[in-house]
């Protein structure tokens, strides 16, 4: 049942595309050839389309972090999962082209199986759902609704971003202020989201710098002493959320990159404002292909700045992996 | 040993030798009426009986009469000047009796020799056709000669002299078997090759073996390995380091399942059983005859069974064994020399290493290592069912999880085996490309 409902979006999604595909033909430009052949004669993929895939990886992860001033080093192996469907719906040509891309993240993250040291859960972070969407207007205007009406021109894609349901253990537990033991944490994404503004206004699937600007509900959920007798810190951004993110991706699709940042000043529940920070990059390159799903190599790496609390201490901590991933129902 | 006859084709050179007399077909030749003919048809002298030609098996043979009235097989070849060149064979063993293993073949009514070729023929005696696998003896027997040790059910005892080099964890210093012991051992093979999808499937079912005066039991319920020899590309892999190229993956790989294979009282562990309920194991086959017979065959894989210490403890039941999963893997080679299938050489050798999951024992594990090497030969065969002479040595090694110790022993098989079934050895080819 769920691979068929994966089986129709997917479907959905390549219809979206081939339509989106036609359009840009209407616009004068070409096909690209998705196909080439072999010495046999036996076709085979030469194009991807990597934010379209249920993805299965394996790495090696390397974790730093900081509580209270101690670096310490560790390395993990990494699971990855996750699917993600792209879609582009293109209307008009010429001046009035508009592309709605969307890019959705259903069930995905990564686990550390066999983390280092006692804990009672592995590492890992998980996002439920979340959702992109830009929209590109070849001729982006602000309209003023005088008589006549007035447009100005406006020079950003728009669109939105939203993610829920996103939980997150780290590598490495703050420290308690008092004690200095690790105190087990959890930190749960419940909901975020974002208006988006693209200067770079590529309309190409893939490329874009997102400046982000929004709301989010953090919940982080500190053991006392264990995560049975927990004690929770609740975290507000009211539109105080900002990030930046840039992403590019070649037209053959084989090589990609993301790299973003986030910086969140929130209230707390101790009532205090803080100062939350992100930021990751991503690079993807796609290697081999075994009967037209390609193999990726992959590097992924994320830090964190994660504000103290009344009990614990700031921490922050950073995670590089390299590995590789097959994707599967890839296009 | 009866000798072995090529039924495929007739010798060349055998005309000549049974001293035959071709009349040339003059009468035909200038366009005289047939009755002239007769006088064309020639009955080459008898030669030696065991040079005579055979008829050749799947070309067209019709059934007649002789001018004598005796029952007779023909087959024809026709020559360039029109004539026949005919092999005539008894249709009836000497002695009188139905031929057996022989093909279909046409009987008209009151077909002579005459109508038969009424531009002229020659017609030279020869011995009835036989199927593939078979020969024919000069008295009209058919007898089987190549075998198929693959397909049977066999029964067989053998000497079985083996000792103990060291670990003996039974706490007597005294090999309970040694020079004196036999074991007696049967089992059924089945082999179907699968031309179509250039694959074979292989049986094994109740394969056992018993020792004498340690009464050592050991036996596998039922297992099932395939292999194959597929051209199709398993999946194509493209690379794209650089320019994209598309490279096509053929593999060789197989698999296989075993199904409660018994342990009971090995020699250095008398009073251990171990039941191996289930064992599944990935193969990979990096040489394999043309028609599968013959291969050599890796495997990898795991199991899941049950150790009892104390063999007696399973009258109270299953629960009281000690369950293990285990790593499992084994090379086997399996060469038929020739292709009569009366030779084999095989080389087993397995690697196991079961980790225990419960008990005084949970969390322990133990190596064992066990290889085989034996040769089988068929002596005669009675009935068409072969008697072979199998010769083996054998090594295995095995630790026990509760002491550390290891036992290590060594023994060569020395015996008979008797085959039932055992049909004649399958040629068929394999197709050029497998069912998709």
């Amino acid at each position: 049942m769920i691979a068929a409902t994966l089986a129709c979006a997917l479907s959905a999604s390549a219809t979206a595309r081939a339509a989106a595909s036609d359009a840009s033909v209407g616009a004068g430009e070409g096909p690209s050839p998705e196909y080439a052949t072999g010495e046999d004669g036996h076709r085979f993929r030469v194009r991807f389309d990597p934010a379209t895939r249920v993805r299965l990886g394996v790495g090696e992860a390397m974790s730093v972090g900081s509580p209270s001033g101690e670096a310490a080093l560790g390395l993990a192996p990494e699971l990855t999962a996750g699917v993600e469907i792209e879609t582009l719906r293109a209307r008009g040509a010429g001046r009035d082209r508009v592309v709605w891309q969307t890019d959705h993240r259903v069930v995905s993250g990564w686990l550390h199986p066999l983390g280092q040291g006692p804990r009672a859960i592995p590492a890992f972070d998980a996002t439920l759902y979340g959702v992109t969407v830009l929209r590109h207007d070849e001729s982006p205007s602000i309209v003023l609704p005088s008589s006549p009406p007035v447009g100005i021109p406006f020079p950003f894609d728009i669109g939105f971003e939203t993610e829920v349901g996103r939980v997150r253990a780290s590598d490495r537990f703050p420290l308690d202020r008092v004690s200095g033991a690790q105190v087990p944490e959890l930190q749960i994404g419940v909901l975020r989201g974002a208006l988006l503004f693209d200067p770079w206004r590529s309309g190409d699937a893939g490329r874009s710098v997102e400046i982000g600007l929004g709301a989010r509900y953090d919940l982080d959920v500190f053991g006392a002493p264990t995560l049975a007798h927990a004690r929770l810190v609740h975290r507000v951004a009211p539109m105080t959320a900002a990030s930046l993110r840039w992403r590019y991706r070649t037209d053959d699709g084989l090589f990609s990159f993301d790299a973003r940042g986030d910086v969140v000043p929130h209230w707390t529940s101790e009532g205090v404002w803080r100062v939350a920070a992100l930021g990751s990059l991503r690079i993807e390159r796609i290697v081999l292909a075994i009967d037209d799903q390609p193999l990726t190599l992959v590097l992924d790496g994320g830090w964190r700045l994660r504000p103290a609390t009344s009990e614990t201490e700031r921490a922050q901590d950073v995670r590089v992996t390299l590995g590789v991933a097959l994707d599967l129902w890839s296009r | 040993m009866p000798r072995s006859h090529r039924n495929s084709r007739r010798p060349p050179k055998a005309r000549p030798s049974l001293g035959a007399t071709r009349v040339g077909c003059v009468a035909a030749a200038t366009g005289l009426a047939s009755l002239t003919c007769l006088a064309c048809l020639t009955w080459t002298g008898r030669a030696a009986a065991d040079e005579l030609p055979r008829l050749e098996w799947g070309k067209p043979v019709t059934c007649m009469n002789d001018p004598s009235g005796n029952p007779v097989r023909v087959q024809c070849t026709a020559l360039p000047n029109g004539s026949l060149d005919c092999l005539v064979a008894p249709n009836e063993l000497e002695g009188g009796g139905e031929l057996e293993h022989v093909g279909p073949c046409a009987a008209p009514d009151g077909l002579t020799y005459a109508k038969l070729a009424p531009r002229g023929g020659t017609f030279s005696p020869a011995i009835a056709e036989s199927p593939p696998g078979y020969a024919r003896s000069n008295r009209g027997h058919a007898y089987q000669v190549k075998f198929d040790l693959l397909n049977r059910f066999y029964v067989g005892g053998s000497w079985s002299p083996t000792s103990q080099l060291a670990g003996v964890a039974s706490g007597d210093s005294t090999s309970p078997f040694g020079f004196g012991r036999g074991r007696v051992e049967m089992g059924i093979e089945v082999s179907v090759p699968a031309p179509n999808g250039r694959s074979r499937h292989d049986f094994r079912i109740l394969d056992a073996s018993a020792t004498f005066k340690d009464f050592e039991l050991t036996g596998v319920l039922f297992a099932y390995d395939y292999q194959h020899l597929h051209r199709r590309p398993a999946f194509f892999l493209t690379s794209f380091i650089g320019e994209p190229k598309l490279y096509p993956v053929t593999s060789k790989l197989g698999w296989g399942v075993r199904v409660v294979n018994v342990a009971d009282r090995p020699p250095a562990y008398r009073d251990t059983l171990d039941i191996e309920y289930l064992e599944l194991h990935a193969a990979w086959n990096p040489w394999q005859s043309s028609d599968l017979y013959s291969h050599v065959r890796f495997e990898v894989g795991g199991d899941v069974g049950q150790l009892w210490e104390n063999r007696t403890e399973i009258a109270k039941g299953l629960s009281s064994g000690a369950a293990y999963v285990g790593f499992t893997s084994a090379m086997h080679t399996r060469v038929s020399l020739g292709e009569g299938g009366l030779h084999s050489l095989r080389f087993d050798a397995s690697y196991q290493r079961p980790v225990v999951l419960r008990g005084e024992l949970g969390g322990k594990t133990a190596n064992r290592l066990k290889a085989v090497a034996s040769y089988e030969g068929v002596l005669f065969a009675i009935n068409d069912q072969p008697f072979s002479f199998r010769v083996g040595a054998r090594a295995s090694m095995r630790d026990d999880p509760r002491t550390d110790t290891r036992s290590t022993e060594l023994g060569v098989d020395v015996g008979l085996r008797f085959s039932f079934w055992a049909p004649p050895r399958v040629f068929e080819p394999m197709r050029e490309l497998e069912d998709p």
